[in-house]
């Protein structure tokens, strides 16, 4: 079908419709990235922590800068060709776009690696560093448990951790752990919902004046397991992966339960299912009864149950990644992993040292007030802080370039705080031979230098006790909100690149048909597209200097 | 129309390089100026915004042809930044969480 007025301009507008189509489009997107804009400067204005400034690679933005500029030249050089009808030079000018549109989604990549390398600690003195996991080394900086137990929770119907627990020869000997599962016997009374054990040492669910067997089906009571009031101590593995196959059959009956319930109840909120008494009058009684079993369930499930596994006293290494908070999620008493995990067991704190190449350090934290820097104040703080005495190559770094600025300050210059107490060492090749010897392998007190090797970079590589660790990320969204809207600004605009590239490219590879039948067509097409693209480019030199230089 | 005719576009060819080289100069400008200090800082947020600016026109007004576009263009954008300048005040009622000194002293 032809669509009137893609070529020709409408007589009432006096242009084409894709043109105006485009303008809509992108004056969206200006409320997009104005949103996005405005929540920049609110987080800016309301941040309790010195606002990064020059910290981004600039080079690489004044790349991507240049890139972006260019290729807005040259999509508009490509619409110029196919109006002067120069099919050659629209496909030449359109290639560089494109290249450019690769290029700098390259530099940006690069960009991204650096920061989710780069890590920041901040430790419980104020003071925060800045560089690299020693793994050029082999050491990981895992937190290592000597555990007395691991704790799975069991989700009702999901048996994938069965595959983990138990040990690949199910009749190895040696691998019969002892497992436990923890089911909660209450009493019953009247109507009440309960699980309880039966005379005949079943374990059952009662539902006012009917019974209900549950896992006591699959759980033929007696020899394979005891039970010793509220815990059933399997010896048998098999026995365990009945029990997980019983909860599949319940999670089935209880989805199809709660169906019906819905059906036919309406609503019947969550905090009434567990409440099982509570059953609505409303519901004919055999809905009770299923509202009832399937609260009853839902509570077992989701609360009670769980597999306690006896792991024989192995060290474990935890990666941080795996832990379900990096900042909370460990104790000196046990662990909790993304995927529920609970290891309970001894903290090793000698294993769990974490060893950090430092590259930079920031003092400003130190402060007592939030971007203000008594030059008093702030020396008295560096020196409690043992900043001198424990990270010596660093400090030697920072001593240096705070009295060139001092000076300079002296002289009548304005010196910001981010030149007075920030401080990037770039690592020195060669001699230094007295940071190898400094303490290597021996305990030390606090004060005495945590200094223990370079890295093959020249970076001084220290030992930091995880207990005086405040905060450790790397430089992503979690590391403050100045990283958060640069991702998200960022990740977003790199998203337009490559949407705008896509289309460019469809209009380069697949326009000669076009262009001999209506070369107009596509020029209107290109017009459109490049709307589009010197719109990114625009974005981009608004966050060019927002992000990297302001 | 006038300007779409081969020889305009030929010259526009070359108005396209020179903003383009333009735009790089004051690239450079801005991230020269972004170390050089004007007294306070927001200045030089506000300079440096200035130059911002000073591009987006340069790739609106000869890129984007919005200097010679239809009326019915001009309508949209005009409504496009009343309201983007609507978004960059909405973070003001934010103050109206602090106790004590919001908006409206209460």
């Amino acid at each position: 079908m032809e669509i009137p007025h893609n070529v020709t301009a409408r007589p009432d507008t006096g242009l084409y419709n894709s043109k105006i189509g485009i303008w809509l489009f992108l004056a969206s997107e200006v409320m997009l990235f104005g949103g996005l804009f405005s929540g920049y400067i609110f987080l800016r204005l309301g941040a309790d922590f010195p606002w990064p400034e020059h910290m981004l690679d600039v080079t690489k933005g004044c790349i991507n800068t240049a890139i972006l500029i260019l290729s807005s030249v040259t999509v508009v050089m490509a619409w110029s060709s196919l109006k002067l009808r120069n099919f050659r030079h629209f496909q030449i000018y359109m290639s560089i776009t494109l290249l450019c549109a690769l290029g700098f989604c390259v530099v940006k990549a690069f960009e991204y690696k650096a920061k989710f390398t780069h890590l920041s600690c901040e430790l419980s003195n104020g003071l925060v560093l800045e560089g690299h996991d020693n793994d050029d080394k082999g050491e990981g900086n895992d937190i290592v448990y000597k555990p007395s137990r691991a704790v799975f929770p069991i989700e009702t119907g999901e048996i994938h951790f069965l595959e983990a627990v138990l040990p690949s020869n199910e009749k190895d000997a040696e691998a019969k752990a002892v497992v436990s599962l923890k089911v909660p016997v209450a009493s019953i009374d009247g109507n009440k919902i309960g699980v309880y054990r039966g005379d005949d040492k079943k374990i059952k669910v009662a539902l006012g004046n009917s019974e209900i067997e549950m896992i006591a089906a699959k759980l033929k009571g007696g020899d394979e397991f005891k039970i010793e009031d509220e815990v059933i101590e399997f010896t048998d593995w098999s026995e365990l992966a009945k029990v997980i196959d019983a909860q599949r059959d319940v999670k089935k009956r209880f989805l199809r339960a709660e169906n019906d319930r819905r059906k036919y109840a309406g609503t019947v909120n969550q905090a009434t299912l567990a409440g099982v008494t509570a059953v609505p009058k409303k519901l004919s009684d055999s809905l009770e009864t299923t509202t009832a079993l399937a609260g009853a369930l839902q509570k077992f499930f989701s609360e009670e149950l769980t597999l306690l596994v006896d792991t024989k006293g192995e060290p474990v290494s935890i990666k941080p990644s795996a832990l379900r908070n990096q900042d909370f999620g460990w104790t000196d008493k046990g662990a909790t992993l993304r995927d529920g995990t609970i290891i309970e067991g001894e903290y090793l704190q000698k294993e769990s040292k974490l060893m950090l190449a430092v590259d930079g350090v920031d003092l400003r934290r130190l402060s007592p007030t939030p971007g203000e820097y008594d030059p008093k104040i702030m020396k008295q703080r560096i020196e409690a802080s043992g900043f001198a005495e424990q990270f010596p190559t660093i400090h030697a770094a920072w001593e240096e370039q705070f009295a060139k600025y001092e000076k300079k300050e002296a002289e009548g210059d304005h010196v910001t705080s981010k030149e007075l107490y920030y401080a990037k060492y770039h690592g020195e090749h060669g001699d230094h031979a007295e940071g190898h010897d400094a303490g290597h392998g021996e305990s030390h007190a606090a004060g005495e230098s945590l200094e223990r090797d370079f890295d093959s970079h020249g970076l001084p590589i220290y030992e930091i006790d995880r207990a005086d660790v405040r905060f450790l990320s790397t430089f992503t969204p979690r590391l403050n909100t100045y990283y958060a809207t640069y991702f998200l600004i960022t990740g977003l605009h790199a998203l337009h690149v490559i949407g705008g590239a896509i289309v460019l490219a469809y209009f380069l590879f697949t326009g000669r048909k076009m262009y001999k039948e209506n070369p107009e067509h596509l020029a209107n097409r290109v017009e459109v597209g490049g709307l589009f693209w010197h719109f990114v480019d625009l974005v981009w030199i608004f966050l060019f200097p927002v992000l990297y230089l302001l | 129309m006038a300007s779409d005719s081969p020889e305009a576009i030929r010259k526009s060819i070359k108005l396209y390089i020179i903003i383009g080289a333009g735009l790089l100069v004051l690239t450079a400008l801005t991230v020269a100026v972004s170390y050089v200090h004007f007294g306070s800082h927001s200045m030089n947020v506000a300079v440096g915004l200035l130059i911002a600016c000073i591009k987006a026109s340069l790739v609106g007004a000869i890129f984007m042809h919005l200097n010679h576009e239809k009326r019915l263009i001009y309508i949209f954008l005009v409504l496009a930044g009343v309201l983007f300048v609507a978004l960059m005040g909405l973070f003001i009622f934010s103050l109206l969480d602090i106790p004590g000194q919001n908006l409206f002293g209460y």
